[in-house]
Parts: structure tokens; C-alpha cells; sequence
């Protein structure tokens, strides 16, 4: 299995940066999300997380950094966070944690509506990025 | 509701919304707001929002060129509040579904919201929605004002759907 590398960029629309990486189980996506196939890009994500559970079975640490995210984005983070409760539920060892901006209550809400609609635990964890 | 005329322009438009004049208008609401942090995240994420609402939602078509959605934006602002207000055409018909939709959301306090928005997130009705209404809730949410909109009629077809939402300074 491989590592998923996806350089972030900001243009027409703005694609986070994503880096999952096999040998360490260490996982982040950061920057701004506002996407055309939102759904899409999100399922790269989430079919990885699938495989790595199947073929590598080890822990997954998984590091949110974003400062900006769409409605649809919202949608598709739900997806990310549930596929990682299922793995944890499965006896996976998966750490979430939340990065958010310093004073960006709005984000670190979202953040938390995520984790409820998911059910899934994470710390939040305030940083400048 | 009666709309109240802004008293002092940051920066209006109308004309078609493409995906390169929503990121190119974001830019310059970051430009412009860029020495006050809050209101700069606050106005941007929720200018984002509404803008790609006229972009899935616009029934006004140009067509010149590209078959573009046509729509209006304006942030203005006053001594005490900042405004972001949108406009564009919708079909008569759905003027009752949006103005229930604005009451309900300015019906729920703000833990109601956040449920509320779950709740439309993960319905399954309507598959095909690109999120018409969450958009609405993290408007109201992110604003912590009440949504105001207003729906004109102008004949039995089309009518012209205003949504303005305030940020306190």
C-alpha cells in the first residue's frame, strides 16, 4: 500500500493539503477546503483509511489543521472522522487531533459539531498554523 | 422586512458568479479586512457560503459566453455592524420554502443550530443538494445574528430573494 500525497493549493478553489503516510500511520490535512468534487477527493481519504485498517493494521495519528472549510467540506469531514471511529471501534489505536487558530471559536465549533455528528472522541488543540 | 439601505459601501457587485470571481472576490474581502482578524474570518467564511449559493441556486442565466448564474453581492457597513448582503433570482415558487427555512433557523438558539445542521447534513433526502440551507445555518451561526431575508415578488415565475446577514464590530 502507498502513501497518499496530495499538495494543497489555493486558486479557483482551494485544496488542502493532505499527507498520509503508511510507515508511521502519521496522517494530516491542513489549509483551506473549498472544492470542486468535494465527495471525490474526500473518498481518496476515506478508502485509504479502509486499506490501511485491512493491510497495515497499525495506529493511525490523525492531524486536522484547518483554517477554512465549506459546507460541503463539513459533509465530507464527517465522513473522514466516521471511517476512523469504524476502525476504532474495529480495535484500531486512532488519535484524532484538532488543530485549530488561536480565537477561532467559530472553527473550533465546527470542529466539535463534527466530532458529536461522528461520534467520535479528539482533542482540540489551539495553535498558530 | 424592509431593507435597510447600507450607509457606507466596503465593496458591491453584480453581474455573473463564476468560481474564479467567488475565490477572486474573497480575496479582496481578505485584502480589505486583513488588519482585523475577526471580522476578516467571519465576513469570508460566510461571504464563501452565500456566493456558492448564487452558484448552485441563481435561476438568472447570462448568456453571454459561458450560460453563467447571475447574482449580487454587496458588504457594507455601519457604526456599529458590518453587512454582507446577497441577491439573486429564484423561482416563485420556492419563495415559501425559504422563507420557512429563514424562520426556522432564527427560531433555534445557537445548540439548536448546531443540531440542526447535523440533522440536514446527514439526511438522506435530496441527495442531489449541494447543502441549500446548511450554507444559511453557518451564516447565522458564525454571525450569532439572525438571518434576515426577503423575497420580492416580481411575477408568478421569478422573484428576487435577498439575504443579509450582520456581523457585529
Amino acid at each position: 500500500m502507498e502513501n497518499l500525497y496530495i499538495e494543497g493549493a489555493k486558486g479557483e478553489f482551494y485544496t488542502p493539503l493532505v499527507s498520509l503516510t503508511v510507515s508511521t500511520g502519521i496522517c494530516e490535512v491542513s489549509g483551506e477546503s473549498y472544492l470542486e468534487y468535494t465527495g471525490e477527493f474526500y473518498a481518496q481519504i476515506t478508502q485509504w483509511i479502509r486499506n490501511y485498517a485491512q493491510e497495515v493494521k497499525k495506529g493511525i495519528i490523525f492531524n486536522f489543521r484547518l483554517s477554512y472549510f465549506n459546507t460541503s467540506s463539513f459533509k465530507a469531514l464527517l465522513g473522514v472522522l466516521k471511517v476512523l471511529k469504524e476502525y476504532r471501534n474495529q480495535g484500531g489505536e486512532v488519535d484524532i487531533n484538532w488543530f485549530y487558530p488561536p480565537d477561532d471559536e467559530d472553527i473550533l465549533r465546527e470542529a466539535q459539531d463534527l466530532a458529536e455528528g461522528a461520534a467520535v472522541e479528539m482533542n482540540y488543540i489551539e495553535q498558530n498554523f | 422586512m424592509q431593507l435597510m439601505l447600507p450607509e457606507n459601501i466596503v465593496l458591491s457587485y453584480k453581474g455573473p458568479i463564476t468560481t474564479s470571481l467567488i475565490s477572486g472576490l474573497s480575496q479582496e474581502i481578505q485584502t480589505k479586512f486583513k488588519d482585523n482578524p475577526r471580522i476578516n474570518r467571519k465576513l469570508t467564511s460566510i461571504y464563501m457560503e452565500l456566493a456558492q449559493n448564487i452558484f448552485y441556486y441563481s435561476v438568472e442565466i447570462d448568456h453571454f459566453g459561458e450560460d453563467d448564474k447571475v447574482g449580487m453581492i454587496i458588504v457594507s457597513q455601519n457604526t456599529e455592524s458590518f453587512y454582507l448582503i446577497t441577491g439573486n433570482l429564484i423561482e416563485t415558487n420556492q419563495g415559501n420554502f425559504l422563507k420557512e427555512q429563514a424562520e426556522k433557523i432564527n427560531s433555534l438558539d445557537m445548540e439548536g443550530l448546531r443540531k440542526y445542521r447535523l440533522e440536514i447534513v446527514e439526511s438522506p433526502i435530496n441527495p442531489q443538494s449541494k447543502g441549500a440551507g446548511v450554507g444559511l445555518i453557518k451564516s447565522c451561526l458564525v454571525s450569532e445574528n439572525p438571518v434576515g431575508v426577503d423575497i420580492q415578488i416580481i411575477d408568478e415565475h421569478l422573484s428576487f430573494y435577498t439575504i443579509i446577514i450582520k456581523i457585529k464590530k
